[in-house]
């Protein structure tokens, strides 16, 4: 029995031992809502990186995004009834992302109007495009996971430390005794590596 | 460097570092706009950004392994290289991927080396190319175009998508306080903290409603009174009391730079205040709010007023301070009459004896019989003392909780200042028994602390949204004796599985899964003789409110007993001198190992004891009792409901 079988097994061992105890509503009933609901985490759990990748890209800043990712997490699960299996799940959960990002941009406009932010012409574009960037994007996320495995020692701790929302930049150029600035051109240079080593991966998986 | 030298390499990791200024913003936002190829290098690298903001927060280990067929092992992966090197072997978990060396030179700006070439060698030129462009557009905007707007239009983009989950609304305010609001339409009916969208209609039937405008004009609704917000400057009193308050010169303005006497020209209804704007050689000063009835418009110059409408629609106007003007709107909408009303002065527009026409004419103002804003603001402070009691209750009990000696774990979800984290970056749920920090949860997902309200106001809870939320907790050990109790608001239960406390470890022995069911069910199952103890509760408890949840586990007597808010709802006979263990596991949800589906509790958790302790009957009663558990649900349950649904509307108005 191969490793994927033995798991679909015995997640069906313990699913048959639970759900046998369960009384109440029509047993077929119960098996299909069961598998569809499963399906549906495990689709929604598939694709929450891509996801938060796709509102990062129209409101870009962390705290933000996660206010927006989980406001569209709430809606999905609103709406989990009417999700089709038979459809794909990342255009489906980025139609209902993109409008809570119009919601977001909405209310931070009003309450916060000198907010440095995108235009909304330059987020429609993006939106827009953003379409077909996904279809182009595959494993993205494990790739970039190897090529900063590949990162030196250094650079690694200077992202945890920058995406740590914890510490400021400002308080890692002090620990560091460097100027902010050159910490921002550290950090760059540090992800155009990783851009340029995750585009490496990308062609060499096309060829 | 000045802006336009920056790359744009340079403007976006300045805009994932925060650190983009608005110079730098604009110019950016305008080649996103006109170049298909910087918005690609954005979306290249803010994919980057983001992904690196996820692997970091959420490390390697991930939240929760991939389902199965989908786990990291069984990706394939495809042998690349960088330069000549071949990163991919037989057996990819020996072969570590080879080191990226970044270029350390702050001298040399990285986009224009070629071996830092940021997106490869051909996204090179791309950029290069873009930044010409960038540099020509600048110079072509500067020359022919001054609005950015303009640019845009040149070259429209086509419609995004089609999906319009609900039309999108113009908020031009928030509720600010109510007070025993009762609706007459319940279609109208509104919770504290929403926003005020444009259009929003309030019929209220008793009790005050105060809407802030974000001018800075506050409005008091008395019930019984409908009122609808046609402008941000103004609404429409059709019947019923109303007391507006006007800060003196447009408070609230002046510090967004918006100019007094501005209208919202989406409303239509908005035109109605230019009819009532003093001419140029008026001594008034442009209006500042106005509140239109069916006989009449009263407009504002800085005050604070009272209007009245009764149910034949006649209208009253009384100044408490600074001057209105009140003017009669007749059927034909002539607008010659007016009069101007200072302090304690009052006027009623009202049909003359005998005829349909309206006539106006001063009468004896009567203050008393409005609410005034300090009135209001004073009762507002006294309810939200009034609603602060269950907390401070919540917080002696739980102090007291927290010292005893058979307590294991304790986490009370409330937000700790410190925001503490792990070494990982994950945030901390704190363990507040004297076990102390190395039981310590771990909050994982998309949750974070202090997002949520718990069973009443000041309670702090985690609210469970996403598939992967969930707290890690591990506690090593056997344990003849548990209670677990744990205080839990379902927002979906019809879940097939809903964890509680899930053991990572399922089928070793004696680890446990405590979770909901679909159907109104909850669920304890331990692998052992034991087995599953499932229990009908959709009788006993409304899941969707906040309850409290206990379940008794006593191996050496072979009983376990289930209860809900202090109420024994079964008890079961065991087989004697089993013990059950937790170890790794998950509050909310269950971390699978071997790609087993996660169960995710979607809700609020405010609180979760466990006790090394077989508590009987009397203690778990008393447990629930004394303090805050006893406001779990029988107290507050209208409150929580009142929260939830603030909680709603302020992410419905986001």
């Amino acid at each position: 029995m191969g490793s994927n079988a033995l798991i679909i097994y015995r997640e069906w061992l313990v699913w048959l031992q639970e759900s046998s105890l369960l009384e109440g509503s029509p047993r077929e009933r119960f098996v299909s809502s069961h598998r569809a609901d499963d399906e549906f985490v495990r689709r929604f759990v598939r694709c929450q990186q891509d996801l938060y990748a796709y509102i990062l890209s129209l409101v870009p800043n962390i705290a933000d995004a996660q206010d927006v990712l989980q406001e569209t997490a709430i809606a999905l699960w609103a709406k989990a009834d009417e999700y089709r299996l038979d459809e794909p799940f990342m255009p489906w959960a980025a139609r209902f992302a993109w409008f809570q990002v119009r919601k977001f941009r909405m209310y931070q406009a009003r309450r916060h109007r000198r907010l440095v932010a995108l235009s909304d012409e330059a987020v429609a574009a993006l939106a827009a495009d953003r379409v077909e960037f996904d279809g182009i994007v595959v494993d993205r996320g494990l790739t970039l996971q190897q090529c900063v495995e590949g990162l030196a020692e250094d650079d690694r701790l200077l992202l945890r430390q920058r995406y740590d929302l914890r510490v400021s930049i400002r308080e890692v150029a002090e620990d560091r005794g460097i100027e902010p600035g050159q910490l921002y051109k550290r950090l760059g240079r540090i992800r155009q590596a990783l851009l340029d080593c995750v585009q490496r991966a990308s062609d060499e998986r096309a060829n | 460097m000045s802006n336009d030298d920056r790359s744009i390499a340079e403007l976006l990791a300045l805009l994932c570092d925060e650190a983009i200024s608005p110079e730098e913003m604009e110019r950016l936002d305008r080649l996103i706009c006109t170049d298909a190829t910087v918005r690609r290098l954005y979306m290249e690298y803010l994919d980057l950004h983001a992904r690196l903001s996820y692997q970091f927060h959420q490390p390697a280990e991930s939240v929760f392994p991939l389902p199965s067929g989908h786990s990291r092992s069984t990706v394939p992966r495809q042998p690349f290289a960088v330069g000549s090197q071949s990163l991919m072997a037989d057996s990819p978990a020996d072969v570590p991927f080879p080191p990226i060396i970044v270029q350390n030179s702050p001298g040399l700006p990285a986009s224009v080396s070629p071996s830092l070439s940021p997106f490869g060698s051909f996204v090179l030129s791309y950029s290069l190319a873009a930044v010409i462009v960038g540099i020509g557009l600048l110079i072509g905007w500067a020359c022919q175009v001054s609005i950015s707007q303009q640019v845009a239009r040149s070259d429209p983009r086509p419609a995004i998508t089609p999906f319009h989950p609900e039309s999108e609304m113009v908020f031009v305010g928030r509720v600010t306080g109510m007070i025993e609001c009762r609706w007459a339409d319940p279609k109208t009916g509104t919770v504290d903290y929403a926003y005020v969208p444009l259009g929003r209609k309030y019929a209220l039937a008793s009790g005050l409603m105060e809407i802030t405008y974000d001018t800075g004009a506050k409005v008091i609704l008395q019930g019984p009174c409908t009122y609808k917000v046609e402008s941000e400057t103004g609404g429409y009193l059709s019947q019923g009391k109303v007391t507006a308050k006007i800060g003196e010169r447009g408070e609230g303005r002046a510090e967004r730079g918006e100019g007094r006497g501005e209208r919202n020209p989406a409303s239509p209804q908005s035109a109605m205040s230019n009819h009532s704007s003093p001419s140029l050689l008026s001594p008034l000063p442009a209006p500042l709010f106005s509140i239109r009835t069916p006989t009449a418009l009263v407009t504002d110059f800085g005050t604070e007023f009272g209007v009245e409408v009764d149910r034949n629609g006649m209208t009253e106007s009384h100044v408490f301070r600074g001057k209105v003007v009140l003017t009669v709107l007749d059927a034909d909408k002539k607008q010659d009459r007016k009069i101007t009303l200072g302090a304690n002065e009052s006027a009623r527009i009202e049909k003359a004896p005998g005829s349909q026409a309206l006539a106006m004419r001063r009468q004896k103002a009567d203050l008393a019989g409005f609410v005034r804003s300090e009135q209001f603001a004073g009762r507002v402070k006294e309810i939200g003392e009034l609603s602060l009691r269950p907390f401070r209750s919540w917080q002696a009990a739980s102090e007291e909780l927290r010292k005893r000696k058979d307590l294991l774990a304790y986490y009370d979800f409330q937000r700790d200042p410190d925001h503490p984290r792990d070494e990982s970056g994950y945030e901390l749920l704190r363990n507040r028994a004297s076990t102390g920090r190395q039981f310590d949860g771990r909050v994982r997902g998309a949750i974070r602390m202090g997002m949520a309200q718990g069973r009443f106001a000041g309670k702090d809870a985690l609210r469970f949204t996403y598939p992967s939320d969930g707290v890690r907790i591990n506690i090593p050990g056997e344990f003849p004796r548990l209670t677990l109790v744990a205080s839990i608001s379902l927002e979906r239960n019809d879940n097939s599985f809903s964890g509680i406390l899930m053991s990572d470890k399922w089928e070793r022995a004696d680890y446990f899964h405590w979770q909901f069911c679909a159907g109104g069910k909850i669920l304890f199952g331990v692998f052992n003789a034991q087995g599953q103890f499932p229990l009908d509760v959709s009788e006993a408890a409304d899941l969707a409110r906040w309850h409290v949840w206990s379940l008794v586990y006593d191996g050496p007597d072979g009983r376990m007993a289930a209860y809900v808010d202090g109420r024994r709802l079964k008890e079961w006979t065991l087989a004697k001198g089993l013990t059950l263990k937790i170890g790794e596991a998950t509050i909310g949800n269950w971390d699978p190992h071997d790609g087993y589906v996660p169960r995710p509790l979607f809700g609020r958790m405010d609180e979760f004891a466990i006790f090394t302790r077989a508590l009987g009957d009397a203690d778990v009663k008393q447990l629930y009792e004394s303090g805050g558990w006893n406001s779990a649900s029988a107290k507050t349950i209208d409150a929580e409901t009142e929260v939830s649904k603030k909680a709603t509307a302020i992410h419905d108005a986001f």
